[in-house]
């Protein structure tokens, strides 16, 4: 018995982490190895060049600055997708009128489940080309400026610009040596779409959860006296702690990459002032268009840092959230 | 003790009109309140998707002039040119070809990776964990100069560069997978931790060796996971473009590209910075959104349904 | 800590030895291929005679990669066709790529780079991160030419084509195609106005508050993408501060950027926008939307290249009349006069050492160079080649005869900037200037003072290699 245990933890584990060590771990393994050399990315010979890249890492000013960008929508992104979720998947799950069924979503809530989950099917090609019609800055052409003006917020001879605008937002500027610590309306911009596009799996999630929550102690609630909103807090959100854990976890990780959007959305002039970077987007600036001689690996250097501070968060986040689960 | 009260008050002919009339003024408020948030958030994903579309069948001149109106008059070749041009056809047997396989092995090893995790205790299976965990959290980019030189260097050393090495199918499902799999494993992980154990253990003094206990007993019972990370993987794999953008191109001017999909769609992109086309790029863009969307609205209801037990049991 | 940098070098061992596995195998397909091979140090066999100066072996085919741009496809089809003939026995297979940096990164670390490549596109290979691999053009140039084996092909080049293709003092890469630079505008609006294009900064003046009387900017540029701009403020640079002022810059001497040339130059772009003489909102629009501001007449400059008219052909209204002329004048003192423009080769091509048929890869070229090559390029492209004459009598467009003409005018007054190849840090740096300049954050104090930073920066970072001062 014991013998065949072990044959069958290692036929099973064998081809699949041999697939996964080879095309996955051996590559950033190399990376790694890279992160201490002086390598263009380009000639054969690659000369070793110890920790210097690491500690020029601190020198980096815009490395820090992108480094802040990531912290602000570390904070805000999952924050303001998990509640906007929440708040859709309780409207739909429990925002309808009790009958004799008791409580119910609203009508319709299979169709908007199935609308708001769109954004998760389109390719960052199309999500940029969308939201820089909706972010164009014009009266004429573009969608929100349009709007905008139409209802005589924004002057035609002054449209925001919104994609390309560097002032920061809500938060004031720290001034750090020669650039500024910020959250610049470009960032907010890309906040934006992400929490577009992410927020319809998050509410598909949290309504499964909401489901599997059985009907009664939402009537036996109800007919307490309490009010839908007390519901929420007091049932719905404790028995959703995992649903929102696992969320938080996604999140925080899509939060510390982020590189699609900040590549593919940001134009370059906002990638010039440093506005929209965030890490993995000034990595690929530095490892493909930076003067420095050794610019691949010092960008390997900066990735294996934000490869280590994505996985600190996501062990941190991970315990946490743990929690006892709530059986019923 | 209230809750069983109420609960027995609830079939009783009395009992639901006074509840209803008590929550009624709240109930239709929120209603109303609901209603609203939803339809501007509904409106604020669709409006845009559905304007993409409508562009598609407009000419350039009213795109770049009165982008917010209706077409006057509804033209189709749009589609044509983004066909020729897109390739669409040919990319999308493609990328159906490669996700075939990806998708299923991606969820074939997954699921057999996260059980032996999950269920069974040996030296090393932390460390397997925390390895599938680090492909979770690496920028994807940093490894792609030194991946391009292993699919290479792996499928030479093999005497497989036709069938596992740059621009070739194999060597882009095997790419797929491994990617893949973190997340999978991940996922269905926790999932198989939380099955119940008692099956298990009765199937194992049945007689039935671990893999038909896998088999037979396990996926079976993990198929809402599975339908949820399927859903996932189809979706990641079928909007990937970095990994083939850097694999599945030709290797010298007597190589086919194997193109997939989104490289098609990048095409277009690219291309409408030197030559304006918009509706063409439009056109593509809703080409290439079809088959997702169709496959998402044919199995709404099950994804809803995986989901719902993947997390939860 | 020794214990782990020891692993990592056995991990930077093995990567090297990875890398050369991929040597054999390249090897024994290009041996499989000719086996009579002797590898005389170009990939080629045949003697070496005038008609075939690299000694091409004719059976060899040609691996070539060539950006799928704006030119479109069919030129470059017609130079395979040209080779294809004369070696009859051997193929150009040609890769088509939208971005050379990211197709081609991997094929030179991997071993397998192309034969010849044309190295264009919105993101191009950095020649200092490759010229160890590249093939040296002076043999090309010193090459009979195709027409007249009497004449090297360098004597059939228009002046400046060589050295604009210079690397360490060295000819790596050809600039086939001419392209002018400037302000680009709608005659037919203009003849309709009974406007005149203007040529020194009063006159704009005067026909910008005209123009903006009927609802028209005077001026747009392509927001998104500040490499424009760039060309704008370094183009009066010189103009304003004669050459010294962009070789100082290009130098990375102390208070280039702060000099008189660099102040006047952003002041005036500061008063036009502060006037509100430039298209609104222009500061984060991209090149399609404000080109076709242009071509729909809500504004009247934009500054370009001579590719406008190709790229924005099928948005063109029946009656546009792009033309193309110098940036007018900013003050009296300019020290270069009105009609300087930029103008330079482009469309650059790269033979890899590394490529299985280098010869071939400098004989494709050779072919490029041809009269015929270079007539069908002009004709396909609407673009000027480098080849003296090719394009004679060509009036295709009246994009091309004001260029023409612009050129003609300009004589020797031509501006060059080096910058922004050499350290791209500095570039980059500009762009964020320029685009803090356009969108209303600051004017020439915080232009200058970030650019002198940044340029200081450049200068004592010891991980950028400097290169030879410009005097030139």
């Amino acid at each position: 018995m014991n013998h065949g245990r072990a044959r069958f933890i290692v036929g099973f584990l064998f081809f699949p982490v041999l697939l996964y060590v080879v095309y996955v771990i051996w590559p950033y393994l190399q990376t790694i190895g890279y992160s201490l050399t002086d390598w263009n990315g380009f000639t054969p010979e690659v000369p070793y060049a110890g920790f210097g890249n690491y500690a020029d890492l601190l020198k980096d000013e815009t490395f820090l600055r992108s480094l802040y960008h990531n912290a602000v929508i570390l904070v805000v992104y999952p924050i303001v997708t998990i509640l906007l979720a929440l708040f859709f998947a309780f409207m739909l799950n429990v925002g309808g009128r009790g009958d004799k069924a008791g409580v119910r979503g609203v009508a319709g809530s299979g169709l908007y489940k199935t609308i708001f989950f769109f954004p998760q099917l389109l390719s960052i090609a199309i999500v940029a080309i969308l939201w820089s019609r909706i972010f164009e800055s014009s009266t004429d052409t573009g969608f929100l400026n349009a709007l905008l003006a139409k209802v005589g917020i924004v002057d035609p001879q002054r449209p925001l610009l919104f994609l390309g605008e560097t002032n920061s937002w809500l938060l004031p500027g720290i001034p750090f040596g020669d650039t500024i610590l910020d959250a610049p309306v470009v960032l907010w911009c890309l906040i934006a779409i992400a929490v577009w596009g992410g927020v319809g799996f998050y509410l598909v999630l949290f309504s499964a959860g909401m489901q599997s929550i059985p009907r009664d102690i939402f009537e036996a609630a109800l007919l307490d006296g309490s009010t839908r909103g007390q519901t929420f807090f007091r049932i719905t959100l404790p028995l959703l702690w995992e649903q929102i854990s696992v969320a938080w976890v996604y999140l925080g990780i899509a939060a510390l990459d982020f590189f699609l959007l900040a590549y593919a959305i940001a134009p370059p002039s906002m990638q010039a002032t440093g506005a929209s970077h965030v890490m993995s987007s000034w990595i690929y600036h530095t490892a493909f268009g930076s003067s420095r001689y050794d610019k691949f690996g010092y960008a390997c250097a900066m990735a294996v840092a934000m490869a280590a501070f994505t996985f600190i968060f996501a062990l941190i986040q991970l315990r946490i959230t743990r929690r006892e689960k709530i059986e019923f | 003790m209230t809750t069983t009260t109420s609960k027995h008050e609830l079939p009783t002919a009395s009992g639901p009109v006074t509840t209803t009339e008590k929550r009624k003024p709240e109930g239709r408020f929120l209603t109303g309140f609901s209603h609203v948030f939803l339809a501007v958030w509904g409106l604020m994903v669709g409006v845009p998707l559905i304007w993409a579309t409508v562009q598609s069948f407009r000419s350039d001149d009213e795109i770049l002039h009165q982008p917010l109106s209706l077409p006057t008059s509804w033209h189709i070749g749009a589609f044509g040119r983004a066909w020729t041009k897109g390739h669409i056809g040919e990319y999308f047997f493609n990328t159906i070809v490669v996700m075939t396989f990806s998708v299923t092995l991606s969820m074939l090893f997954g699921a057999m990776v996260a059980y032996v995790l999950a269920r069974y205790r040996f030296p090393g299976n932390r460390a397997i964990y925390y390895l599938f965990f680090t492909g979770l959290v690496m920028p994807i980019f940093l490894g792609l100069i030194p991946l391009y030189k292993t699919v290479q260097n792996l499928a030479a050393m093999l005497g497989l560069s036709s069938v596992i090495g740059l621009n070739t199918y194999g060597g882009l499902i095997l790419v797929y997978i491994a990617y893949s799999l973190p997340f999978t494993v991940f996922f269905l992980h926790s999932f198989f931790r939380t099955l119940s154990t008692d099956v298990a253990e009765a199937g194992l003094i049945d007689g039935a060796s671990h893999t038909t206990l896998f088999f037979r007993v396990m996926l079976p019972m993990a198929k809402p996971g599975l339908v949820s990370i399927g859903l996932f993987n189809i979706i990641g794999q079928w909007n990937q473009f970095i990994l083939p953008n850097l694999l599945m191109k030709p290797q010298s001017g007597f190589e086919e590209g194997k193109f997939v999909l989104t490289q098609g769609l990048l095409n277009l992109v690219n291309n409408s910075k030197y030559e304006t086309d918009w509706a063409r790029l439009f056109a593509g863009m809703t080409l290439a959104m079809l088959p997702i969307l169709v496959t998402y609205l044919v199995f709404n209801r099950q994804i809803q349904a995986g989901l719902t037990g993947s997390i939860t049991k | 800590m020794s214990h782990t940098s020891l692993n990592r070098r056995t991990v930077l061992r093995r990567a090297a030895a990875a890398g050369l596995l991929a040597t054999p195998a390249a090897g024994f397909l290009a041996a499989c291929a000719s086996s009579d091979s002797t590898g005389d140090g170009n990939g080629g066999t045949a003697a070496k005679t005038k008609d075939n100066p690299f000694g091409v072996d004719a059976k060899k085919n040609l691996d070539a990669v060539v950006f799928d741009g704006g030119f479109g496809q069919e030129y470059a089809k017609g130079y395979a066709s040209l080779y294809e003939q004369k070696y009859s026995g051997s193929k150009v297979g040609i890769t088509w790529s939208k971005e050379i940096l990211t197709d081609m990164q991997p094929r030179f670390t991997g071993n397998t780079a192309p034969d010849v490549i044309n190295n264009s596109s919105p993101k191009t290979l950095d020649l200092a991160t490759i010229v160890d691999q590249l093939t040296d053009l002076t043999e090309l140039y010193d090459a009979p030419s195709v027409d007249d084996p009497n004449v090297k092909i360098r004597d059939t080049l228009l002046a400046g084509t060589i050295e604009s293709g210079l690397f360490n003092d060295k000819p790596y890469t050809l600039n086939a195609a001419y392209t002018v630079y400037g302000f680009f505008h709608d005659q037919t609006l203009f003849d309709t106005k009974g406007w005149k294009v203007p040529t020194t900064w009063e006159e704009f003046l005067a026909l910008a508050e005209n123009a903006k009387k009927e609802g028209i900017a005077a001026f747009t540029h392509q927001g998104k993408y500040p490499w424009y701009m760039y060309n704008v403020i370094t183009d009066w640079i010189w103009k304003v501060g004669g050459k010294e002022a962009i070789f100082a810059i290009d130098n990375l001497e102390p208070n280039a950027w702060t000099s008189d040339a660099v102040k006047t130059v952003i002041d005036h772009i500061h008063e036009m926008l502060g006037k509100g003489y430039v298209q609104a909102g222009a500061a984060a629009l991209d090149h399609t939307t404000t080109q076709q501001a242009v071509i729909d007449r809500k504004a009247l400059f934009i500054p370009c290249g001579t590719w406008l008219e190709g790229e924005m052909a099928k948005t063109l209204r029946s009656d546009t009349k792009l033309e193309v002329s110098a940036q007018w004048s900013l003050t009296a003192s300019d020290k270069s006069p009105y009609g300087t423009v930029r103008a330079a080769a482009g469309e650059g091509w790269i033979v890899p050492k590394t490529g299985k048929n280098p010869a071939g890869g400098l004989e494709f070229l050779r072919i490029m160079l041809s009269k015929a090559g270079a007539r069908k390029f002009a004709e396909l492209t609407k673009s000027l080649p480098v080849v003296k004459g090719a394009a004679d009598g060509l009036t295709g467009s009246s994009q091309f005869v004001s260029a023409n003409k612009v050129l003609a005018a300009a004589g020797t007054n031509v501006v060059s900037v080096r910058f922004d190849g050499w350290y791209k840090d500095l570039y980059t740096a500009l762009e964020g200037a320029i685009t803090n300049l356009m969108s209303g954050k600051g004017g020439s104090a915080e232009f200058t003072t970030a650019m002198q930073k940044a340029a200081d920066k450049i200068a004592a970072d010891p991980n950028v290699k400097k290169q030879p001062k410009r005097t030139a």
